[in-house]
């Protein structure tokens, strides 16, 4: 922690994650003057994150179970490392109370909210559960685990949503519409929750429909001080989970956003709080608002708040954990025009965004004014499947939302990702939508506009006839005077490459 | 020249009208559609008759043969559909100096 108020608040941090928030994390800590130190497992040996840091500390096999998720491969890392803090990330053990604690009993500083906060937020009844004691409104359902008496369900009324308690990410959520459904749903839901959580606990709530998906940034020091950075929109998901983020939100008026921030503020204060953490809401037709849960931790969409806010949240986690206050600049930060955040997933939007796997070819991310780029992909690689499909988050900042819009179209038009489907074509078509050129979408915005997707339009179809085309001619070609080798191999790219230069 | 074509979601697809083709950086792959008036970014890979074009974030199988694959092709469905003799024309015309094969030989 820091001693000396000019150094850096550490001299070293582990990186317990990998991938884009890895890096991410890395590029805090060089700004910051700490050294930054990344884990790897045996897949990501040579990975971009494990690239970028100052040394990269192997932690065990591919498996995330015996690698990225197990406790002490990551704390004997921070300690044969010399790191004086642990930065989680996102995902892996970013949530975990036991993995907190551990680095907190080893000497080192958590750079995330406090064992307490992140046990007792950590279970989504007991969040409700407090939730509700603080006057926040929650989501109409139970506070208590759902044995095998069903009434309380047939209370709530149909249709519902079964929930995992200790869920995140879509695991063990099981929509019912029907009675005849729900026994086996909740089978299933415990299932689910049982193989991802180790916890079969599982609760209901009624489902809100139409609804936005609206969370609440928080920042809190050491000393009590809490800022409330703005809201974010991810109301278009798929599987429930984000595909876009926006902020603000096209649909929260000032008068519901103060509702939303004291609701924040109440939850939080239900807990021993610092550090950055998310609190998350149903936003209903009406404008009404419902806790959902609360996130303690950084968001994957953490860089839509940066961008209006300008500050860098990465950062000030790093500095509050540190013990330093939170300034005026950041409890009252000045908001700046808008900002829309997509992911690019290895995903195949034209097949129920069922996952693809296979080697990046080409990789060609967009530049220019208002674009930010967070990746850890790299052209010609192999995509890992033991990990999450994504593959850059790609950010754009306007003065306005159609003007960011209108930005997000163009770098868009110039993201060129080879070798796999990726869900691109869905939000390039995504930024041509009126629903979402309104800002009028809600969560079921996927299912009842896209579907599997359009048919390929005539143009496009025939624009794909001439560039294979094209491809097969020019191939031909220069196999005139050299047998060149195919489009989609790394080595033939790397020869290509080498033929130029020379 | 060769005579080649294109099929996209197994159907015979021509080239747009009024629409060209350049690239920008061929060693990527990376091209440029346009028409005068507008234009868009392509990607292009593939390899002899597979090829994949990426249109507005759309990753697209298109396949290309010449005249000569299209011939084989339609004389192997022949082949599967009805069972007997295949008819196999040249890719060129010419005279015909020695046969390879006889009658009796095993064919894969």
């Amino acid at each position: 922690m820091r001693t000396d108020s000019n150094g850096p608040p550490f001299d070293r941090i582990l990186i317990a994650n990998r991938g884009e928030i890895a890096v991410r994390v890395i590029r805090a800590c060089r700004e910051l003057g700490i050294s930054p130190i990344a884990v790897h497992s045996d897949a990501d040996a040579d990975s971009v994150h494990a690239r970028a840091a100052d040394r990269s500390e192997r932690i065990g096999p591919a498996a995330a179970a015996e690698s990225y998720l197990s406790i002490e491969a990551v704390v004997d890392a921070a300690l044969r490392s010399g790191a004086a803090a642990v930065h989680p990330g996102y995902g892996f053990l970013s949530e975990n109370p036991a993995f907190a604690r551990a680095v907190e009993s080893a000497g080192l500083t958590f750079i995330g909210p406090p064992p307490s906060t992140l046990e007792a937020l950590g279970n989504k009844l007991a969040a409700r559960r407090a939730a509700e004691s603080a006057g926040v409104p929650i989501v109409p359902g139970t506070t208590v685990a759902l044995g095998d008496d069903t009434s309380s369900v047939d209370a709530v009324g149909f249709p519902v949503m079964l929930k995992a308690a200790a869920g995140g990410g879509g695991r063990g959520m099981r929509r019912v519409d029907a009675v005849e459904d729900l026994r086996d749903a909740m089978a299933g839901a415990r299932r689910e929750a049982e193989a991802a959580f180790g916890d079969g606990t599982i609760y209901v709530e009624r489902v809100v429909q139409p609804a936005r998906h609206v969370e609440v940034q928080l920042l809190g020091d050491r000393h009590g001080a809490l800022a409330i950075l703005g809201e974010r929109d991810c109301s278009i998901q798929r599987r429930h989970q984000k595909l876009v983020e926006e902020s603000p939100s096209p649909a929260v008026t000032p008068e519901v956003r103060a509702a939303l921030f004291e609701s924040a503020r109440r939850v939080a204060e239900t807990v021993e709080f610092h550090n950055a953490a998310t609190v998350e809401f149903l936003l209903d037709a009406a404008g009404r608002h419902y806790f959902l849960e609360m996130n303690t931790r950084l968001q994957v969409e953490h860089g839509v708040t940066e961008l209006v806010s300008g500050l860098d949240l990465v950062a000030w986690q790093i500095r509050v954990a540190a013990g330093e206050a939170l300034p005026a600049s950041v409890l009252e930060p000045s908001f700046r025009g808008h900002a829309i955040e997509v992911r690019i997933y290895a995903e195949d939007p034209y097949a129920g965004f069922r996952p693809t796997a296979g080697r990046i070819g080409a990789w060609r991310m967009p530049e220019g004014p208002g674009v930010r780029v967070d990746t850890a992909t790299e052209a010609w690689t192999e995509l890992r499947t033991e990990y999450d499909p994504l593959l850059a988050k790609l950010m754009v900042h306007a003065t306005d939302r159609p003007s960011a819009v209108a930005r997000l179209r163009r770098a868009l038009d110039e993201t060129l990702v080879g070798g796999l489907q990726t869900d691109a074509g869905f939000l390039r078509w995504l930024t041509d939508s009126p629903p979402f050129l309104t800002g009028a979408y809600d969560t079921g915005f996927i299912d009842e506009h896209w579907g599997r997707g359009p048919e390929l339009s005539e143009l496009d179809r025939s624009l794909s006839a001439a560039a294979g085309l094209e491809g097969r001619r020019s191939q031909g070609a220069r196999r005139g005077w050299a047998e060149a080798p195919d489009l989609t191999s790394a080595w033939g790219s790397a020869a290509r490459r080498d033929a130029l230069r020379s | 020249m060769t005579d080649y074509r294109a099929r996209v979601a197994g159907e015979a697809t021509e080239r747009p009208d009024g629409w060209s083709i350049e690239w920008v950086d061929r060693s990527e792959g990376i091209a440029r559609a346009t028409n005068g008036d507008a234009s868009l970014l392509l990607l292009i890979e593939g390899d002899g008759q597979a090829w994949w074009v990426t249109v507005r974030g759309r990753r697209v199988a298109v396949e290309i043969r010449s005249w000569r694959e299209r011939v084989l092709a339609e004389a192997e469905t022949s082949a599967q559909v009805a069972g007997g003799p295949v008819t196999v024309a040249a890719t060129l015309p010419g005279l015909i100096v020695a046969v390879a094969v006889s009658v009796g030989d095993e064919v894969e």
